[in-house]
């Protein structure tokens, strides 16, 4: 369960989280609400990539800590990017093999490609080049990635923001089959009602503030 | 009627808004004048207060002369235009205290000897002015009566009129005496405005050493030569501090540069001009800086001017003004108006810096599978090398192998230590790995071949100086200041100070006067030599007739005062208790007349620029080759280095003061391995230099062309813990490196050197200490986590 109490995030004037108190602990939680009203400062804050001006982050009742010079990111949480993120120098697998490797997860022969079954990809995919995919494609490889991780919570920040209709289906349904699937809990932030609707829980933000739920 | 609003300037808007880091960049800069214009200051104001001092004692006049010998004194003696002081250890008494003195006494009123500073100059029979220090001691004041005593005359009493000051020995203790009486044939010192070697009857003295002479201006550049400018301190003191605060002034200027963009980015977004923007910020900041060096410069001037008398104390000397570091503050502010205008090109660069990395990583990670065996190989060159230097007649090229292959091992090294760092890590982990280190790799190649080469050397050429050194004696003993030809009465009085700062041991010899008869002192060998080839001809003998260990294999022969003294000589020219004798019956011979051998003990103080044979004045060897005594002694302070240097500098002040002519040499200058020595070290720090330089850029841009690749890691769950498994080789590479290049440049040194013992000093050890902490600044720039896109 994520708890999210009194965060604010400030810079002088412009307030981009405001006071939210919230508790998240639905399989498949939904964060949504028009463009600058705080969704992708939200998922930072409980990634541990961005500190907030004030209030706490918890997951499990343990505190996400802020980044320092030397640390950004909860190894508790996976962060799912809209651009992706993927290492370009490594093939597909290796992309996928990267943090389970770091993490020092037993990482069978066989689990990359399983992985990728999970997201809708076969393993052909395994040996090519991230410049070779489509958006579509890039988005299950990072998802499949942040599952090789084995997380407690994966974050997908705009999922599927930059995808057609065909893939943004594709990605939604990914998700959802995660969510109730596995032991990860999913947030997703997205302004696409199309996703908006897989959720079990759907967090409105307006102006940084949870507005309705 | 319509009111303007008045325009405020674009800098002054910026300075308003960024108030602080305008005040930290001033206060850098403030820093970085006020600590490089001191150090300026006095090394300038102890130069300048050296030349008055070594001015002022010789009144001002541009040459000075002497001479022990009775003939050339009488000659002198008839010169018109020649001014002459006679010096003279002596005591005054006040009406309280007693205080020994020097007593420089003058026939002519018209000699300025000193820096006036209080009354006037004497200019009658039995006035006098005094140094402040005698003052001081004797609790006297212008105006009063003292009783001077010298030469174990008979007390005068003489009027003080005036006091001086030795800008360059403030403790001197001084009083001039103006004696009518003093003729100039009693002088110690003559001096003349012109050159006196243009006087003929001079001239054939001086060629034949009865007479010696100095420019003034020579006597100036020798002491400046050895003054307390020289003081490490002052001498390095201004650049060191300088780089060092240099530094500092380019980091907190680094640190604001986040900020900086931050500022251009708002003056961009409001219509500014991208050049407009880019020179208001770095014309405020390049401003800031050089007012605060200028406010830092005037700052340390005006507090040593107020406490200028303390500051000059402690290097023994007295200011009478303190000089304003104005060449330093404008080439401070000149480097900020530089680094100011070259900021785009190095702006530039360091963007094409990183882009070029990042493509060279691109390449070199994926060829770097013959690593292990060009360390391999180049390891085995440099042992090979070894062995063949160690042979008994290794061959020429061994060095030049060895160096090779302490470079063909630096090229492979560092991707072998990436691959045993990694070995633990999963496959893409380690691609990965490889991925942040490869340009990282080149540079500490590249850095390390540096240390390698340069410190081998530096090594090798310190080994191999120790080496000769050990074969070869000293050219006087070690620690001693040696002054040759110096006036009798004018060694007493050097030799008076040297007691009073705390010297304790002295050599002095008699030189005989060698207008006529010139004898010298060699080894018997090369004088059966020359019987056997029966040649008067020295230079008509082999090499191997030579003595091979004194630095002198001919030297002079020295008289000693005492009645009945044993004779004796430098330990390499004396076989079977006998040294030989080359005699000269006429000293424009070029061979000698006669040849001879005499008994003499071995001392090892002798040879070299001492006298290689000392005999008694009243021994048979002196009466049967005319050897009397010149009025000149070689004189030897054998505790000179023990002395404090200020100490050093004070009685050299003495010396050219009384002894201005006399040629002086000190056991470190008389060293002649101490350029080899000196040349070693300089190689070693400036690879250090060169091996941080490398290290730093080359590792800086690394770290720029993989920034994104840092970023990503943290972006995609891997937390500080994992990432910094991955980093690892940051810290590995550059130290692991480092140590093995300390082992292959030792092997490499040896190569080099010669198979004689010898110490290789710390130098070369420089380079790879530099490496190792240029390093170290990198391994946090490397951890850090660079800021997301989402941050900027």
């Amino acid at each position: 369960m994520i708890s999210l109490e009194d965060v604010v995030v400030s810079y002088g004037s412009v307030v981009p989280i405001d006071r939210v108190n919230v508790k998240l602990d639905a399989a498949l939680t939904v964060v949504t609400g028009p463009s600058g009203s705080g969704k992708s400062t939200l998922l930072r804050v409980i990634a541990g990539l961005q500190a907030p001006t004030s209030g706490t982050v918890l997951i499990d009742d343990s505190i996400v800590r802020p980044p320092s010079w030397r640390r950004a990111g909860d190894e508790r949480v996976v962060l799912v990017h809209q651009d992706y993120r993927l290492i370009d120098f490594l093939n597909v697998e290796e992309n996928l093999r990267l943090g389970a490797e770091l993490r020092n997860l037993p990482v069978p022969t066989n689990l990359p490609a399983d992985t990728l079954e999970r997201v809708g990809l076969d393993t052909t995919f395994l040996h090519r080049s991230p410049e070779t995919l489509s958006g579509g494609e890039k988005q299950r490889v990072a998802i499949a990635r942040a599952l090789m991780c084995e997380p407690q919570v994966l974050l997908a920040d705009e999922p599927t923001g930059a995808l057609d209709a065909d893939n943004t289906t594709n990605v939604a349904q990914t998700l959802k089959a995660i969510g109730e699937r596995s032991q990860v809990q999913v947030v997703v932030a997205t302004h696409d009602p199309l996703v908006s609707r897989i959720g079990d829980d759907v967090l409105v933000l307006s102006q940084g503030a949870v507005v309705r739920r | 009627m319509m009111l303007r609003r008045r325009r405020v300037p674009l800098a002054r808007r910026l300075i308003t808004h960024r108030l602080s880091t305008i005040v930290a960049l001033f206060l850098v800069g403030a820093l970085l004048g006020a600590a490089v214009g001191a150090l300026t200051s006095i090394r300038t104001s102890t130069e300048q207060a050296v030349t008055t001092g070594v001015e002022a004692g010789v009144g001002d006049r541009s040459f000075v002369i002497q001479s022990g010998s009775g003939d050339a004194r009488t000659i002198l003696s008839r010169q018109p235009d020649l001014d002459y002081v006679r010096d003279a250890g002596g005591t005054v008494n006040g009406d309280e205290t007693t205080s020994d003195a020097m007593v420089r006494r003058i026939a002519s009123t018209t000699l300025p000897l000193g820096t006036l500073t209080g009354g006037e100059r004497p200019d009658k029979n039995g006035e006098a002015t005094v140094s402040e220090a005698l003052a001081d001691d004797l609790g006297i004041a212008v105006g009063d009566r003292v009783e001077v005593t010298w030469d174990d005359a008979t007390p005068t009493t003489v009027q003080v009129v005036g006091t001086t000051i030795d800008t360059a020995d403030s403790e001197a203790k001084t009083i001039v005496v103006v004696d009518p009486s003093l003729s100039s044939a009693e002088a110690s010192v003559w001096l003349s405005r012109t050159d006196p070697y243009k006087r003929a009857p001079l001239t054939t003295q001086m060629d034949l050493r009865a007479i010696t002479y100095q420019p003034t201006s020579s006597l100036v550049e020798s002491a400046l030569a050895h003054g307390p400018n020289t003081a490490p301190v002052l001498r390095w003191g201004p650049a060191v501090v300088g780089a060092m605060l240099g530094t500092l002034v380019l980091a907190v200027v680094a640190g604001f540069v986040p900020g900086a963009r931050r500022t251009a980015t708002t003056m961009l977004a409001v219509g500014l001009s991208l050049r407009r923007t880019w020179w208001t910020i770095v014309g405020v900041a390049a401003a800031a800086i050089s007012v605060g060096v200028l406010f830092g410069a005037a700052t340390a001037y005006a507090t040593l001017r107020a406490a200028s008398g303390q500051v000059s104390a402690l290097f023994g000397q007295a200011w009478l003004s303190v000089s304003f570091p104005l060449s330093t503050v404008l080439l401070l502010v000149g480097l900020a108006g530089l680094l100011a205008a070259l900021s785009r090109p190095i702006a530039r660069i360091g963007g094409l810096l990183g882009r070029s990395s990042r493509r060279w990583s691109l390449v070199s990670s994926r060829t770097d599978t013959a690593a292990g065996l060009r360390a391999a190989t180049g390891l085995t060159i440099v042992v090979i090398a070894v062995i063949l230097s160690r042979l008994e007649n290794p061959p020429a090229f061994a060095g030049v192998m060895g160096l090779t292959g302490g470079v063909v091992f630096a090229s492979g090294l560092p991707a072998l230590v990436v691959r045993l760092c990694t070995a633990s890590l999963g496959p893409a982990s380690r691609r990965v790995s490889a991925r942040l280190t490869a340009v990282l790799r080149v540079v500490v190649a590249a850095a390390m071949s540096v240390a390698i080469v340069a410190g081998a050397y530096s090594a090798s050429q310190r080994h191999n100086v120790d080496a000769s050194r050990d074969l070869t004696r000293p050219l006087q003993p070690a620690g001693s200041l040696a002054m040759l030809e110096v006036p009798s009465a004018a060694a007493s009085t050097v030799l008076l100070k040297y007691r009073e700062l705390g010297g304790r041991e002295a050599l002095r010899f008699m030189l005989p006067l060698e207008t006529k008869d010139l004898l010298r002192v060699t080894s018997p060998t090369l004088l059966a030599c020359m019987k056997e080839l029966d040649t008067l001809d020295p230079s008509a003998t082999p090499d191997e007739c030579w003595p091979q260990e004194t630095f002198a294999p001919t030297n002079s022969v020295a008289l000693d005062e005492r009645d009945g003294a044993q004779p004796r000589a430098d330990p390499d020219l004396v076989r079977s208790g006998q040294v030989g004798l080359l005699y000269y019956g006429s000293v424009a011979g070029q061979t000698p007349t006669s040849l001879a051998v005499t008994d003499a003990a071995p001392d090892e103080q002798l040879g070299g620029n001492l006298p290689g044979l000392v005999i008694a004045a009243d021994s048979a060897v002196a009466r049967r080759f005319n050897l009397r005594p010149a009025g000149t002694e070689v004189v030897t302070l054998l505790d000179f280095e023990r002395l404090s240097g200020r100490e050093q500098a004070q009685l050299r002040a003495t010396i050219s003061k009384v002894a201005p002519a006399a040629q002086v040499a000190s056991a470190d200058e008389a060293d002649l391995h101490g350029p080899d020595e000196r040349q070693a070290t300089a190689v070693g720090i400036v690879a250090a230099a060169i091996t941080a330089l490398i290290m730093l850029i080359g590792g800086l841009a690394a770290l720029a062309g993989e920034r994104e690749t840092r970023r990503l890691l943290a972006d995609i769950g891997i937390a500080a813990r994992m990432r910094i498994r991955l980093l690892v080789p940051w810290a590995a590479l550059p130290l692991a490196t480092m140590a093995a290049a300390a082992a292959v440049t030792w092997l490499c040194a040896l190569a080099l050197e010669t198979t004689l013992p010898g110490d290789r000093g710390m130098a070369w050890t420089a380079p790879l200490v530099a490496g190792a902490v240029a390093a170290l600044i990198l391994i946090p720039l490397a951890i850090r986590v660079p800021a997301a896109p989402e941050d900027s």
